[in-house]
């Protein structure tokens, strides 16, 4: 398979995290720990703010874990005793002999499913990082076993929610495509700003923002603050304007101011233009936009 | 000191057309000009076959293309000087125009006169071309009012007829906008937030059956005029939308007096500072943009074929 084709018969939900719903097996591949902290912290967060259970499969420090690391508002320890978080450590949850063994993950996933119920929880949040046990021998098969039965205890549920993580930088594309097949469910970061006309959401890979809805004056001053976070540190950003159906001609001037200022330390890339799009840009481009590029979505 | 050559030549025979040009552009290949030839079509295949080898060293430019719309061709224009700094420029240009609304015809001629004031320290010399026998009276009229020189069949001449072309502008200005139709529809825009504007627009233009690339145009230069009228002009900001003659018509109204000063929004912007980047903008996108200010306020009244 070329690279950067999938199957054609691959099929995925997207879904910001605060989205997510009842029997969501979702997927999330990062690439910083800032994206896992604004995605499985939200994720975390959420769940612990609203009164579901929230189990996360780590042999991290509860105090460290996304969502609880950052800001010092919950106290990892105030929940751990009323039960409502519960973290536990690979050993107990899924290792045989120190190695990861799917059928002890799944028996304890349900294990702690059916304590939940028990236990009266409104919903029930489990996570857990996968990428060492893929680094294991023969990992991804195993990985790829486990999460069958995960799907099969997730799927039918009414109250319960997982998102796999892995770190995109720990394995191969072939490894992260085998993977992400296995869930209908693809889990990214909540938008910064969504007023119900436009919704700004940072990416991380490729890094910059995704646009959706229309833009215009109104929402100049979001822009500008969003796009001004995302370009201050330098290195290419991209503008994934996919979904973006109306940008007013001072967005497009802000982003060229951007791009100007940029400059030498990045370019701005505006990915997957409307051709309505594409030709407003080339038409005003001439003078004003050398150093907006347009792309197609592909970090190079 | 205005260094640029705009001259105008009318002519009423292929031979007449043919005596004026090749001399021209012979004279700027030997001088190693840089030669430009904007013309039709027609005009271009009869020129390779006078001018011969020589034809490969003038760079030709479709008429039809360029001269879409006044700001589109000062921006390639612009561009051409831009991509032959420190070289004499040479042009022809028969643009091609034979009949247009009243109000094509007076931006036509307001794009002639533009010419030399824009370009005014530009090295070149611009020989228009007319066809007498084609063309309607009015656009040669114009012409005669925006040429400094007129090419006869003696050589190149002071034009008596020729005007300043802040009067020429300032004549366009003052013939008043053709009232809007009763049957027009209208909305008031009374925020920045300007989502139900476009829709109002929309539906209407989809009504006149408009293809959806213009319709993209047409709600980006809309949504560039009521943002700054509600950001610099005055309420009440009204936008009527009427069908006129095969053309949608998108009016917005304000209660302010803007009276912008130079050559708003004709000349591409200086893209560090972008200042005057949206009328220029909206004047790139829609071919036909008037602007009014009066007793009663700012008009700006956009136009695009619906066909």
């Amino acid at each position: 398979m070329p690279r950067g084709v999938e199957p054609m018969d691959s099929w995925f939900a997207e879904r910001s995290v605060g989205q997510m719903l009842p029997g969501d097996h979702a997927w999330f591949s990062y690439s910083s720990r800032e994206e896992q902290e604004q995605v499985v912290g939200a994720f975390l967060r959420d769940g612990l703010l609203t009164s579901d259970k929230v189990i996360y499969i780590t042999d991290a420090d509860p105090r460290d874990l996304p969502g609880l690391r950052a800001r010092g508002d919950l106290d990892a320890d105030t929940y751990l005793s009323s039960g409502q978080l519960a973290v536990l450590p690979r050993a107990e949850a899924c290792l045989t002999a120190g190695v990861f063994d799917p059928g002890r993950m799944v028996a304890s996933l349900e294990d702690v499913l059916a304590r939940a119920e028990r236990e009266r929880f409104r919903g029930v949040r489990i996570t857990a990082d996968m990428t060492w046990a893929v680094r294991q021998h023969s990992g991804q098969d195993r990985v790829l076993h486990c999460e069958a039965g995960v799907d099969a205890a997730i799927a039918p549920s009414t109250n319960a929610m997982a998102i796999c993580q892995v770190d995109r930088r720990s394995c191969t594309r072939d490894e992260l495509t085998a993977l992400k097949q296995t869930h209908e469910v693809l889990v990214g970061a909540d938008p910064d700003f969504d007023d119900g006309v436009l919704t700004i959401t940072r990416t991380y890979t490729p890094r910059g923002l995704r646009l959706k809805g229309e833009l215009d004056g109104a929402r100049h001053t979001v822009f500008a603050e969003a796009l001004h976070a995302v370009t201050v540190h330098g290195g290419d950003v991209h503008l994934n304007v996919r979904d973006l159906r109306f940008i007013d001609l001072g967005a497009l001037s802000m982003m060229a101011g951007a791009a100007m200022q940029m400059a030498a330390r990045g370019c701005l890339i505006l990915d997957d233009p409307s051709p309505d799009l594409t030709e407003v840009v080339q038409l005003v481009g001439g003078p004003m936009f050398p150093w907006l590029k347009i792309g197609n979505g592909e970090a190079p | 000191m205005t260094k640029l050559i705009h001259r105008a030549r009318l002519y009423s025979s292929e031979e007449a057309f043919l005596d004026a040009a090749l001399p021209f552009l012979r004279q700027g290949l030997e001088a190693g000009e840089a030669v430009l030839a904007v013309v039709p079509a027609a005009s271009a295949e009869t020129l390779h076959r006078a001018l011969g080898a020589a034809a490969g060293k003038v760079e030709f430019r479709d008429a039809a293309h360029w001269y879409s719309q006044p700001t589109r061709t000062i921006a390639a224009y612009s561009s051409f000087i831009d991509d032959h700094p420190g070289v004499h420029l040479r042009a022809i240009a028969e643009p091609g125009w034979e009949h247009g609304t009243a109000a094509e015809v007076a931006e036509w001629t307001r794009y002639e006169s533009m010419v030399n004031q824009a370009f005014a320290d530009v090295d070149g010399a611009v020989l228009c071309l007319y066809d007498e026998r084609t063309t309607a009276a009015e656009i040669l009229d114009g012409a005669l009012r925006s040429h400094p020189e007129l090419l006869g069949e003696s050589g190149p001449r002071a034009n008596d007829a020729y005007l300043d072309p802040r009067a020429v502008y300032a004549e366009m200005d003052r013939q008043p906008l053709p009232p809007v139709p009763p049957d027009a529809r209208e909305m008031p825009v009374d925020g920045i937030d300007l989502c139900a504007l476009r829709a109002f627009v929309g539906d209407h233009a989809e009504d006149h059956g408009i293809s959806s690339a213009r319709l993209h145009d047409l709600l980006v230069a809309t949504t560039e005029v009521a943002t700054n009228a509600i950001r610099h002009g005055l309420p009440p900001v009204t936008c009527r939308t009427w069908a006129d003659e095969g053309d949608l018509v998108v009016d917005v109204t304000d209660g302010g007096h803007w009276q912008p000063q130079g050559l708003p929004g004709f000349l591409p912007p200086d893209p560090l500072v972008r200042t005057g980047f949206g009328l220029w903008g909206v004047r790139m996108l829609c071919p036909l943009v008037q602007l009014r200010t009066g007793p009663n306020g700012t008009d700006i009244r956009l136009r695009v074929r619906t066909h």
